[in-house]
């Protein structure tokens, strides 16, 4: 049917998603738009039926009406987390989004149709630890990696595979100095600069890739495979965009297999990958996030990614 | 012994250091037209900004007034923040 439509998940400010609904729109194709996060505030309708056959009803955004059997595909992208309510007791809020998560979140996540990606696998891929099992199952260069509470444990790890870098195992949203938006760089620790805090929670180190020369980003779409070479004066580019250049780069073909075979084992259909590239020309394995940005590397090299992500969501 | 706040911080947490800008969004509102599904950006005077002039698409961590999460599904996250995680990978 010409007009199943895509539905996009995903909060108002997303550039990203702004350049995909663009092209699927220039290919004629209906998007329906949806912040599940608006579905407390009371600006989303949802009325699913089940029973003998299939799924059946319909969800009402401010703008749209979207038949819940009659979805193309979903693109799940930074939907909104359910908020409690100004004015709702906090207990009850707790409770209404509780029922939001498993109710709306539910009927979402079950439509039957294809998913970029679905929400469950990106949880479950977005664990670092399931992360480098599945890498080094894979064959990619993984580097030693602890995750640890004990400050022994990591001064040993130090003292075996120094000079290490500490990365959080998932990023959250933090402020310091007031109000300042705040991240972990990539940085090496020294072994001097550990203390018996490591004991409060987990800690991951891994060992800095020696010889490192640049990153490569790698963005699979599909079965299309996009690798982007970054420079940058710092360990971390993500510190300075001013300082980065960016070149396509001619990933080796094991490489290129290796990062689908990651998104099948994890179910995936999209994912961004991050390599530490050496002098000898091999790929440190860094990490995938199943939810990567992306959109700003085909601004600066040109490759089709948008074009590559509408072709999936469009489906053959 | 005097109780020490510093030393009930967890390590990763010390090393947290402010990304650069003040994070706050370069428009005033947005909304998102309802013919298009593509999001509108005004700035404090009411006009137009045109698309890709604001904000970013880059990985880094930006905090906003609105929501907006890598996962909004995660069942342990009691979900009541307002901040939204852009996803620093």
């Amino acid at each position: 049917m010409a007009d199943r439509p895509v539905l996009v998940l995903t909060c108002l400010d997303d550039p990203t998603s702004d350049v995909v609904i663009t092209e699927l729109c220039r290919r004629g194709i209906a998007v329906v738009r949806l912040d599940p996060g608006e579905f407390l505030a009371g600006r989303v309708e949802l009325a699913a039926r089940f029973g003998p056959g299939a799924l059946s009803g319909r969800i009402r955004t401010p703008t749209r009406v979207l038949e819940l059997d009659s979805v193309r595909s979903v693109y799940y992208r930074r939907p909104s987390p359910h908020a409690i309510p100004a004015g709702m007791d906090a207990q009850d809020g707790r409770f209404a989004v509780v029922q939001a998560r498993y109710g709306l979140d539910g009927v979402l996540a079950d439509l039957g149709c294809r998913y970029v990606n679905h929400p469950w696998n990106i949880m479950r891929a977005d664990f670092k630890p399931a992360q480098l099992n599945a890498a080094a199952a894979l064959g990619f260069q993984v580097p030693p990696t602890i995750v640890t509470n004990s400050l022994d444990e990591a001064r040993r790890f130090a003292a075996e595979h120094g000079p290490v870098v500490y990365k959080p195992l998932r990023a959250v949203p933090f402020a310091v100095n007031g109000d300042r938006p705040a991240m972990v760089w990539v940085e090496v620790v020294e072994p001097s600069e550990l203390d018996e805090r490591i004991a409060l929670t987990a800690h991951m180190f891994q060992a800095r890739t020696l010889d490192k020369i640049a990153d490569v980003r790698v963005t699979v779409v599909g079965e299309r495979v996009f690798a982007v070479r970054i420079d940058s004066p710092c360990l971390d580019f993500r510190q300075d965009y001013e300082k980065v250049a960016y070149s396509r780069f001619d990933l080796p073909r094991p490489v290129a297999d290796a990062c689908r075979g990651y998104l099948s084992h994890f179910d995936l259909l999209f994912g961004a990958f991050d390599f530490g590239l050496r002098a000898d020309g091999t790929l440190d394995w860094y990490e995938c996030d199943p939810a990567g940005q992306w959109h700003w590397l085909e601004e600066e090299t040109g490759l089709p990614m948008t074009s590559a992500l509408a072709d999936l969501l469009e489906g053959e | 012994m005097t109780y020490d706040p510093l030393s009930h911080r967890p390590w990763g947490a010390t090393r947290m250091t402010p990304v650069t800008g003040d994070g706050r969004p370069s428009y005033a509102r947005i909304e998102l037209n309802p013919d298009t599904q593509v999001a509108r950006y005004f700035d404090a005077a009411g006009r137009l900004i045109q698309a890709g002039k604001h904000g970013t698409n880059k990985p880094q961590t930006v905090s906003q007034p609105t929501g907006g999460s890598k996962d909004g599904e995660d069942p342990s996250n009691p979900d009541d923040v307002n901040v939204t995680q852009y996803v620093p990978d």
